[in-house]
């Protein structure tokens, strides 16, 4: 099955980005497709040299290094939130694929569940 | 239709938990079936039994006991999540070398994310509850 996961909160501070990434890397571990959309002020967590260290928080960016190993191709980027941000979608930890509002609508309608974190 | 939900926000500190009882309500007066509620996030806090309400205020806690009653709902506390919260059950803090006190509230059970992802899959329908 389709689920795709939501993630709209920065990586540190609270425990939303690494608890959503959990899940979506559960997901995936129990064999399901699985599709990451970055939006929000979750495109924070697609920086690349975050130093978590500093913080004594786990590094999420690490979490998302993983995706490949998880069989997780369909990573999403909202652009509006980037262009929000002053982020170019070339800086990014990762490869994503840069999506608008009309494009995230259309791909959530084919997901069969939508998690939101 | 069958559902289940998500909760991630804590029950005091976030209108999640009020917010995804109300609906749970709403659908087990329309008949819907609610399979479970699946706690994560801050939200495991909710399955602290040893929470206590002031006399005068409405016991969040109790009600969604009621709910999980009433709908023959599974209350499910993410096991990691609780436990970074310190919200364990008397045999999971033995395990852990603290003191065998059972804090976990009747009706909930502790269990994986696994437990998301199978819920997910029996449903019609996952509806998250974000703090």
């Amino acid at each position: 099955m389709h689920f795709a996961f939501l993630l709209r909160h920065p990586p540190y501070s609270k425990q939303h980005a690494r608890e959503g990434l959990e899940a979506a890397l559960a997901a995936a571990a129990f064999g399901q497709e699985v599709s990451l959309y970055f939006m929000g002020d979750g495109v924070l967590q697609l920086l690349p040299d975050q130093k978590a260290t500093q913080l004594a928080a786990k590094d999420t960016s690490r979490m998302l290094q993983a995706l490949d190993m998880y069989d997780i191709e369909n990573v999403y980027v909202d652009r509006t939130s980037l262009q929000a941000r002053g982020i170019a979608e070339d800086a990014l930890a990762i490869k994503c694929t840069a999506v608008d509002s009309r494009q995230i609508r259309q791909q959530l309608a084919t997901a069969q569940q939508v998690f939101c974190f | 239709m069958k559902y289940a939900l998500l909760v991630n926000g804590a029950p005091l500190d976030s209108q999640a938990a009020r917010s995804a009882l109300y609906f749970s309500q709403a659908l087990l007066a329309r008949e819907h079936q609610l399979l479970r509620v699946f706690f994560y996030g801050a939200g495991v806090q909710l399955g602290n039994g040893l929470q206590i309400s002031a006399q005068d205020e409405n016991s969040l806690l109790g009600e969604w006991q009621a709910l999980a009653l009433a709908g023959n709902t599974e209350l499910v506390l993410c096991i990691a999540a609780a436990q970074r919260r310190g919200i364990l059950s008397a045999t999971e803090a033995q395990r852990h070398g603290k003191p065998p006190v059972e804090m976990l509230a009747t009706g909930f059970t502790l269990a994986g994310l696994g437990t998301l992802v199978d819920a997910a899959l029996d449903v019609d329908r996952l509806i998250t509850f974000q703090g």
